[in-house]
């Protein structure tokens, strides 16, 4: 039998945190709780964030949206200051999952669990979002990029937890988007996503540009060239496969159960090709 | 010790903390019309409401029932004189039970669905049940019944029919 | 049926089932066993594989075997084409399973009509759709 605290605030959890060092945390549970299901994850007493009300909400802080990190990914859709001000994480939270997983995972949880298909990363990587990290006698902040290592691996120290993302206002693009490509429409884990911010001038030209891809690398992959190539171009289709060429090179996708590399490589150049269906 | 308030009666449970609630459901409380496809949050079988909203019960801990308002799909009806839940109704009279094993999940996510959106089109009843899996319908009569049970439940807006203990 | 040209994608829009099964006994009953069989047809052809490595099978779960969930499947209508089996029981031949035959050719032969080639090996993941709109060598 384990022991399950549900802290009512931070302070508490600093308190259960004394008593129960070693306790693992978990916020909405539908990443911790099927690995330990599975036996890949060994946990001997658990702190649930659920009832922290710090770690919930979200607020439009000047330039920046704070986001509770315990803020469940259907909140997230219900906030109209998300659906405004990032609608590409808007977009990746509708696909994430299924509706009772949304009802249930967090933000915070997408980005602790680290999978290089987490849908909330991508976005949060091409907005360059930052992550919140407190202890009980500090706070530091990271950029998503920085905090993600690898798969399943985050700069997460002993002791701290993730307590906002903040993530700066993207209204200067006109075009954000994010598409994911599973086995399925539902219920599926991402082969290749990408989440695209496009600043497009009144001519049509490409002021700025960001790009960033789930599932072709060990965490989110970026490619600076193909937004180079794209900064001060139209978007057309031989622009586009242009830049298209260029992430194929960057990507280091793997086969696995669910596709092999040479698909991913395809489909991640292949994916900015959307880009000229959206901007039309 | 856990005390929450289970289809509409305060209930306490003694019971580990790490139960996982499909177990507290079904094994503690005999509330068997919540299954277990596959423990892992991938089927909907499990779902029940909290606090109103649809939730995976393979995927919650006793524990993180403290103080809730939990509806299963025994609390639906409210008790036998109290008649069917409009989804339930419409799932009988569209045909959109076969085996039933993912009957109880689809209502209660039906129930979420039409609670956040009372006038879906076919699309959204599909995005909304997209958490729940059925092998026997291929979803076409459950979606007639979410449809045909949304139409019931917008022409009486004084509240559901009688029974419906979901918050 | 739709093909993604981008991603390989297949999306079953509409389906129409005319089954001839004996007699029609029930018309609710014939109906839910035809959706329910084409549902399962779509999936065996779209999406549903048992991977095994030395018999061992890779994905014994639903998170990795993977069937068709309400986004994945259109509306299906079933027409029922009534005969009389003399050797049925009230004429009846039974319904149960043959709705499952039809699907995985049909979309075969969708995709022919689409790109012209015919994929010979289910389940036609978007991988291998995609490998037929991209000539070998052409990344």
């Amino acid at each position: 039998m384990k022991n399950v605290l549900l802290p009512r605030s931070l302070c508490e959890l600093w308190r259960y945190w004394e008593d129960e060092p070693a306790a693992t945390v978990y916020a909405g549970g539908t990443d911790l709780l099927v690995k330990m299901r599975r036996g890949t994850i060994n946990a001997s007493s658990l702190i649930c964030l659920e009832r922290i009300e710090e770690l919930q909400g979200v607020e439009e802080e000047g330039d920046f949206i704070r986001i509770g990190a315990c803020a469940t990914h259907a909140h997230l859709l219900e906030s109209s200051l998300v659906q405004k001000h990032l609608p590409s994480l808007a977009r990746a939270l509708e696909v994430l999952g299924s509706p009772p997983i949304r009802n249930m995972g967090t933000i915070g949880g997408n980005i602790c669990t680290a999978s290089p298909a987490g849908d909330t990363l991508p976005p949060l990587y091409a907005l360059d979002a930052e992550v919140e990290l407190c202890q009980r006698d500090g706070v530091r902040r990271l950029t998503v990029k920085d905090f993600l290592v690898g798969p399943g691996q985050t700069r997460l120290d002993q002791g701290e937890v993730l307590t906002a993302i903040w993530v700066p206002k993207a209204d200067e693009y006109n075009l954000q988007h994010y598409e994911k490509v599973g086995q399925r429409n539902a219920l599926a884990i991402s082969i290749v996503s990408l989440a695209s911010l496009v600043c497009l001038s009144s001519a049509g030209l490409v002021e700025k540009v960001r790009l960033a891809w789930g599932g072709v690398g060990p965490t989110i992959v970026t490619c600076p060239e193909a937004e180079k190539a794209l900064v001060g171009k139209r978007l057309t289709l031989k622009t586009l496969q242009q830049a298209a060429v260029l992430v194929r090179q960057t990507v280091s996708p793997i086969s696995d159960l669910r596709a092999d590399a040479a698909y991913r490589r395809a489909l991640a150049g292949n994916l900015l090709l959307r880009l000229l269906e959206l901007s039309r | 010790m856990v005390s929450f308030v289970l289809n509409g009666k305060e209930v306490e449970v003694d019971t580990p903390p790490d139960r996982r609630v499909v177990d507290l459901l079904r094994e503690d409380l005999g509330l068997t019309g919540t299954k277990e496809g596959c423990g892992a949050g991938e089927c909907g079988a499990c779902t029940i409401l909290v606090d109103g909203v649809s939730r995976l019960s393979c995927l919650m801990l006793a524990a993180q029932l403290e103080g809730r308002q939990v509806t299963t799909i025994e609390g639906l009806r409210g008790g036998r004189e109290a008649g069917l839940h409009p989804v339930q109704e419409a799932m009988v009279d569209c045909g959109a039970v076969q085996c039933g094993f993912c009957s109880p999940g689809m209502a209660l996510s039906a129930v979420h669905l039409l609670k956040r959106n009372p006038d879906p089109s076919r699309t959204e009843i599909r995005e909304g049940m997209s958490g729940n899996l059925c092998r026997c319908t291929g979803y076409v009569k459950i979606v007639d019944a979410v449809e045909a049970a949304a139409r019931k439940m917008r022409s009486k807006p004084a509240g559901t029919a009688a029974g419906d203990t979901a918050p | 049926m739709e093909v993604d040209e981008l991603t390989g994608k297949i999306e079953v829009r509409e389906y129409l089932a005319i089954t001839e099964g004996g007699r029609v006994i029930n018309p609710q009953g014939f109906e839910q066993q035809v959706q329910g069989a084409v549902a399962q047809g779509i999936g065996y052809a779209l999406m549903e594989q048992v991977t095994l490595d030395k018999g061992e099978i890779l994905n014994p779960n639903f998170a990795n075997y993977l069937m068709p969930t309400s986004l994945d499947l259109p509306d299906i209508e079933s027409l029922a084409v009534e005969t009389v089996e003399p050797t049925g029981p009230f004429g009846m031949k039974g319904i149960g399973e043959v709705g499952t035959n039809a699907p995985l050719p049909a979309i075969a032969g969708a995709i022919e009509d689409a790109l012209g080639v015919r994929l010979t090996q289910s389940p036609f993941t978007a991988g291998r759709v995609l490998s037929l709109l991209v000539p070998k060598g052409q990344e």
